[in-house]
């Protein structure tokens, strides 16, 4: 039965898988300086994950390369058509420029990290394979994956070369690294140009603060709590979308060493506050409220004229909502000028146990290099992890893009350590119970508080 | 019980009466010689099945039991032992239930058992004595009642996630009424009651063919001789079918508890125990406990007390609702 549930869930939310394949359920370290890395020039070492402990033991050299020839099993989820068509063409090209390496391409369908996680237990995993940063930190302190460390110091790959925000959730708190982020998002505010020019409204600019966002969410709204009725906002609630108002306005989700949870604080609650005066103002509505399975959703049905999403709406909207007119804004800024936001990334990484760790290793190095990078770019699916891809010709074109790839500089990974998926869960409901006036900011974030801290304590 | 051979047993006593007394030792030697060739035939016929019981119910139960003692990711570093930890971590959370998913979870199972349980019981009775009064086209209503039953939940949950949509078939109705009907299932309140109604429609057929089955074997006797001493339809039905039909409403009602509690498939697939935790059951606990959080142990813990609690209401329900079968 629960195989069956699992396999049709990319068939009611086909739109979700969409959102999951581009951003899996989290990304990286909250409360990780962005600029943590710049210190450290040493080849293929990161500066360190505070939340995630080193494993006992692990590779500490890179294997020589192998003679005559092998197969890699290579495992990663199912997304959408044409993006699984280019991940099949990638490994293709990888293949023909590396005549004694064969890929063997098993996509596993349905919930991802579970069947990983039976794969582990029965010692069936794949030699390379997707990792999401909720898998990294058990992945990782149990040495269940190959350390990149030694390959990338041989092969002149910096992890410097990597957004820091983007390798930090696959880097243990010695700095070895253990994936490479093969691509990523950020959130941008998705506005209808159409209904902005029939509100009359000027649109956001890059430096709009939260009143703006306020005032503009009140001028779009047009018969609220009627059948008919169109929002100024589509908001979620999610820590996935309400993280970066947490962070812009001083708050955070955990303390420095990762035991404690301080999101219930001052900064916390304000935050909290400002995400629902759109709903105590009748600005905004829960996609749900409308109809629709996720934001995009609604977004695209155009039952509100703004929404808080990645760059995994862009194909989206493109392929079931082509008619939607619309541009991508920066998320707006606190009153003094403040600015966060969240990375959604997954990394390629190989299993500590592969046969052929040299041939593992060249084939993270092609996925997550530039060529394979720019492919997935132009196709308008995910942003480069590269540093060296920030002028890429497709950005000159596509200006939207560009608006969520600048994030980068002021972005934070939406990944919070061992207990990452509680976190996220027991916070989404705090949001939630607050947006449906059944608590306060301040009791639902205690409450919530108290169930991770408790959560932190016993494991 | 099952695995004896009742009825060549009571043959080869039969045949024993007709027999004379004086031979009584050495039929009895070569009855139970019989006997006993009979019983391995038996357990040589069940072993296949026997086979799997053990090894996918009994050595899985035992070791989820075992599992409930360490603390262990399984796949992820080696199981220590913690003893009653689980347990204890689990009941210092009823300090503060509300606060707790594990017990959010059972509060949830509670109230949707014993309303789905009474709910399918009632319909799955009226679905029965329906059919067994229709003359023409019986067949044809028994198909579709039973429909629900042989569809897959997924595909019924599928069907219900349209129709409990805020703009689905259910609000529609209830719009021609003039009713604004609410969000289903993103509603704290509404959610669970619109995941008993489902979970009611989709069990009850199953129920009613346990009672249709058992209205067919009623002695037609007594409900004749209620009917000349006077007895009306409604008096016929209270006083006599539905005592007579005791044991078999102690059998739905035990497994409708049983499958309720262990209600897992529309929670992870509609709700996915959304919203704030409202339609939380504790199969789904489990799950998430185990498969996303890594504690196999605490889960397998909660498992073993949501299996106490499920055995100590069934044996219950069986004084209340069946006191003559304790024997």
């Amino acid at each position: 039965m629960k195989r069956k549930i699992t396999s049709f869930i990319p068939v009611v939310l086909v739109l979700g898988m969409l959102l999951l394949a581009a951003c899996g359920t989290d990304g990286g370290t909250g409360n990780t300086d962005m600029h943590g890395n710049n210190g450290v020039n040493q080849q293929g070492i990161a500066s360190g994950n505070s939340y995630i402990n080193c494993p006992g033991s692990t590779n500490t050299t890179a294997a020589s390369a192998e003679s005559g020839t092998v197969t890699l099993t290579v495992s990663g989820w199912t997304s959408t058509p044409a993006e699984d068509a280019l991940v099949q063409k990638n490994l293709q090209n990888f293949e023909a420029s590396h005549p004694t390496i064969k890929v063997k391409w098993s996509p596993i369908s349905g919930d991802y990290t579970t069947k990983m996680r039976a794969n582990v237990a029965s010692n069936s995993v794949p030699d390379v394979f997707y990792l999401q940063p909720s898998m990294s930190s058990a992945y990782i302190s149990a040495g269940k994956l190959l350390n990149l460390s030694p390959y990338m110091a041989q092969d002149n790959v910096k992890a410097s070369d990597y957004y820091a925000a983007l390798s930090n959730p696959f880097v243990c708190n010695a700095g070895q690294v253990f994936g490479l982020p093969k691509d990523w998002n950020s959130l941008g505010v998705f506005y209808n140009t159409q209904m902005f020019k029939d509100a009359g409204l000027a649109a956001p600019t890059a430096n709009w603060t939260w009143s703006d966002l306020q005032k503009d969410a009140k001028a779009l709204t047009k018969n609220a709590g009627k059948s008919d009725a169109t929002y100024g906002l589509i908001l979620s609630a999610d820590l996935s979308r309400f993280g970066p108002f947490l962070l812009a306005n001083g708050g955070s989700i955990l303390n420095k060493d990762g035991s404690q949870v301080i999101f219930n604080k001052q900064a916390g609650v304000d935050a909290l506050n400002y995400y629902d005066s759109f709903f105590k103002n009748n600005t905004a509505t829960l996609p749900t409220t409308v109809g629709a399975t996720w934001n995009g959703d609604a977004f695209g049905k155009q039952k509100g004229a703004m929404t808080i999403e990645g760059g995994w709406l862009i194909p989206s909207l493109q392929s079931t909502y082509p008619e939607v007119k619309y541009d991508i804004a920066p998320l707006p800024r606190t009153a003094s000028g403040k600015q966060a936001n969240l990375t959604f990334t997954n990394a390629w990484a190989a299993s500590s146990s592969t046969q052929h760790p040299e041939a593992a290793w060249e084939l993270i190095k092609y996925m997550t290099g530039s060529t394979v990078q720019e492919s997935q770019l132009n196709a308008g699916f995910a942003l480069p992890t590269l540093k060296s891809l920030a002028n890429a010709p497709y950005f000159a074109t596509h200006p939207g893009f560009k608006t969520l790839f600048d994030a980068a500089s002021y972005s934070y990974a939406d990944y919070y350590g061992a207990q990452d998926s509680t976190i996220h869960t027991v916070l989404s409901n705090a949001i939630d119970a607050v947006i449906l006036n059944k608590q306060n900011a301040q009791s639902a974030l205690d409450d919530a508080a108290a169930k991770i801290n408790n959560q932190l304590q016993s494991s | 019980m099952a695995t004896q051979p009742a009825g060549p047993s009571i043959a080869s006593a039969q045949a024993g009466l007709v027999k004379e007394g004086g031979a009584l030792p050495g039929r009895k030697r070569r009855g139970s010689a019989k006997q006993r060739s009979e019983t391995l035939a038996a357990y040589l016929f069940l072993t296949p099945y026997l086979f799997v019981l053990c090894l996918f119910f009994f050595f899985v139960s035992l070791y989820g039991i075992g599992l409930s003692f360490f603390r262990i990711d399984l796949g992820f570093g080696a199981a220590t032992f913690v003893g009653f930890k689980n347990y204890i971590q689990l009941f210092n959370q009823l300090a503060n239930p509300g606060l707790s998913d594990f017990w959010t979870s059972m509060w949830n199972i509670l109230k949707f058992t014993v309303c789905v349980v009474i709910g399918q019981t009632i319909l799955a009775l009226l679905l029965a004595l329906l059919l067994q009064t229709i003359k023409t086209g019986k067949s044809a209503f028994r198909t579709m009642f039973y429909v629900p039953a042989v569809t897959s939940s997924v595909a019924t949950s599928l069907i219900f996630l349209w129709l409990y949509n805020p703009n689905g078939l259910i609000n529609y109705v209830l719009s021609l009424a003039g009713i604004h009907g609410p969000d289903w299932l993103n509603n704290v309140f509404w959610a669970l009651p619109a995941l008993m109604l489902l979970n009611i429609w989709s069990t009850a057929a199953t129920f009613m063919i346990y009672f249709l089955a058992a209205l067919q074997d009623l002695p037609t006797d007594v409900l004749e001789a209620a009917q000349v001493d006077g007895a009306g339809p409604w008096q016929s039905f209270s006083l006599i079918t539905v005592p007579l039909l005791r044991p078999t409403i102690f059998l739905v009602v035990a497994l409708g508890t049983i499958g309720a509690f262990q209600m897992f498939d529309q929670a992870k697939f509609m709700t996915n125990g959304q919203p704030l935790n409202s339609t939380l059951t504790p199969m789904l606990e489990i799950y998430n406990e185990a498969f996303n959080n890594g504690g196999f142990g605490q889960a397998s813990a909660m498992s073993v007390i949501l299996f106490l609690i499920i055995f100590v209401i069934t044996i219950l329900q069986r004084r209340m609702i069946d006191p003559g079968a304790q024997r």
